[in-house]
């Protein structure tokens, strides 16, 4: 078991809980896919998992050992995290941006080497964008941001990838591509914890599948015990089918 | 097998081109810097011919420094080689303060001052004329109260709950505004005669009373601080792209800006308390640094140190031989800098969006 989480609870200053007493645990090479609608905390889960913000109650264990006794270096070694955009100021190529996933593995004085220039090369061949590696971050499109920023969780060399709904800026291409990268991942070994809005990314390969709602998993499991038409319909409040297709091996999940 | 073996190092050979990538131009802003040093020793108001100086260093330099003091020697060893250490240490300073100040504050228009540091140094400096007539006394205060401004606004922002960054600029103008409202009531006690010019002429900015002994005390913090902005460069890259995305990649914000805070101060602090305020350097040097180097601090901070000297060099030339009289620095700063920073802005080559 690479994480376990025990009874998370987030609050923003001390105020009404985002969420309350969530458990959840991922094995080496899992993918969790957490669904829910929109403002239910799913990002402020991801968030508080890569240690951006702070648990105020319950724990977060990597490998079995509890975060909050590690430094940010030693969690920043282990997990990566990818936010749903980034806001740089400066212009920096995408190059040197995905090398700043190097930080938590090279000592405070110093700066990257030749070691590091080529895992952030590989890491920008892996989501296919080395044909932009000497734009600037800030010129290229919202999508390719997106893409530089999951280059630059992947230059980290993390065990565990969280990601904030990856595919929400991406064209139809993109969106197959970084789904596929994600399983590759998985079967890898990384393991992956991701936020979407598309049921449907679920089904996807075998990943387990959590919903969140009112502050709370209201169910979690694989894909095709929890992506099921009341889920659906209690999470979302629309109606849809699900049915299996038998040219792609795999269920989908489409709104009626 | 030895195709292969060409093969690797040629593969190696140009990754690290990649990374030494704008070293050039650093390598030639240092020897303009360089350039400029020698080319300023020979420029002054009491004029000598070249070749006495060169006599006259080379002498000094054979005879370690023992040499019999000559009017000559004096007049370029006591007065011009202090003030001109001094325009590079100050400028070199204010520039790299300016880069570290914009990378941590996210935001490009950010210039040395935003804490407050000028307005607390020069109500510090004007409350020494008040007091005083030493110059040591004037420089400590001036020192003692731009660092105590620093403090003030980072303790401020500390009782905020908000982003760091955000908070700590709106501390710093607080502090600032309360600052400058004291140094104006100094300056309307201050006798008109005989303090309140010097007051006025402190706040300008001025290299023309550089002693030996101001560089020694001012220097140390000044290069030390400098070293070690340099040596976290690269880290500040990621301190820029705010504090959630570099929490994520293990930088301790909170550390890493007290650390920054700090480094930037005490270099500012520490130049303005022997030049008084000059304005522009900070904020513009950056720019054209950031233009000709990129955006990544690694490269951004050295060239900022020698652009900066170079820059405050030229400026403090002009200050001291264009006119009969001397021309404050702050004057001349912003008179060259602004103008060049607008047709900057119309070439649409700055570094930011």
């Amino acid at each position: 078991m690479i994480l376990r989480v025990d009874n998370a609870s987030y609050s923003y200053g001390g105020k009404e809980n985002v969420f309350e007493d969530i458990s959840f645990f991922l094995k080496k090479g899992e993918t969790l896919c957490i669904l829910g609608p929109n403002g239910i905390g799913k990002s402020t889960l991801l968030k508080c998992l890569g240690n951006v913000l702070k648990l105020s109650e319950g724990s977060v264990f990597i490998e079995g050992k509890d975060i909050s006794s590690m430094s940010r270096t030693e969690i920043a070694q282990k997990i990566g995290y990818v936010p749903q955009s980034d806001q740089s100021v400066f212009p920096f190529s995408i190059l040197d941006f995905v090398m700043l996933g190097r930080a938590p593995h090279l000592p405070f004085f110093s700066s990257p080497g030749e070691k590091d220039l080529t895992i952030a090369e590989n890491a920008i061949n892996k989501v296919g964008i080395s044909h932009l590696r000497d734009r600037p971050v800030t010129e290229v499109s919202g999508g390719e941001r997106q893409l530089a920023l999951i280059a630059r969780a992947l230059a980290q060399e993390p065990e565990i990838l969280l990601l904030d709904e990856p595919t929400s800026h991406l064209d139809f291409g993109n969106q197959v591509r970084v789904l596929n990268l994600i399983e590759r991942l998985a079967s890898q070994g990384t393991s992956v914890i991701m936020s979407t809005h598309f049921p449907d990314h679920g089904f996807i390969g075998s990943k387990k599948v959590a919903i969140m709602l009112e502050n709370d998993f209201i169910d979690q499991g694989t894909a095709e015990e929890v992506i099921t038409k009341e889920n659906m319909a209690l999470a979302y409040g629309v109606d849809v089918t699900i049915d299996h297709v038998s040219s792609i091996q795999r269920n989908v999940c489409l709104p009626l | 097998m030895s195709y292969d073996i060409g093969r690797i190092t040629g593969l190696k050979l140009g990754i690290h081109k990649r990374i030494s990538e704008g070293n050039t131009q650093i390598f030639l802003a240092f020897f303009l810097m360089i350039f400029l040093f020698v080319l300023s020793l020979f420029m002054g108001r009491y004029s000598i011919p070249p070749q006495t100086i060169m006599t006259s260093i080379i002498f000094w330099l054979l005879s370690l420094g023992n040499v019999e003091p000559s009017n000559v020697g004096t007049v370029i060893f006591q007065i011009r080689l202090p003030r001109i250490i001094a325009a590079m240490l100050v400028g070199a300073g204010l520039s790299i303060s300016g880069a570290s100040f914009q990378g941590l504050f996210r935001n490009p228009l950010v210039s040395p001052y935003i804490l407050g540091v000028a307005s607390g140094a020069g109500f510090g400096a004007c409350l020494g004329i008040l007091i005083s007539e030493n110059i040591f006394v004037i420089q400590l205060m001036a020192f003692s109260f731009g660092i105590l401004a620093a403090f003030l606004a980072y303790s401020l922002s500390k009782s905020c709950k908000a982003t760091v960054t955000l908070v700590l600029v709106l501390s710093g103008i607080i502090v600032g505004a309360v600052f400058t409202a004291l140094t104006s009531l100094v300056k309307y006690v201050a006798d008109p005669y005989d303090k309140l010019p010097e007051m006025v002429f402190w706040l300008m900015g001025s290299l023309s009373s550089v002693r030996v002994e101001d560089l020694i005390y001012a220097s140390p913090a000044i290069l030390a601080g400098m070293l070690v902005l340099i040596l976290i460069g690269w880290r500040i890259n990621v301190i820029s792209l705010g504090e959630e995305e570099a929490r994520s990649l293990g930088i301790d914000t909170k550390k890493m800006t007290i650390l920054i805070v700090i480094c930037a101060t005490l270099v500012t602090t520490s130049a303005i308390s022997i030049s008084g305020i000059i304005g522009w350097v900070g904020l513009v040097v950056p720019h054209i640094s950031r233009m000709l180097v990129g955006p990544s601090y690694k490269k951004l901070l050295p060239m900022s140190v020698f652009l900066g000297a170079s820059f405050l060099l030229v400026v403090d030339d002009l200050a001291r031989t264009l006119m009969s009289i001397e021309i404050p620095l702050g004057v001349l700063t912003a008179l060259i800098g602004a103008p060049f920073f607008a047709y900057l802005l119309q070439k649409k080559k700055v570094g930011w969006s």
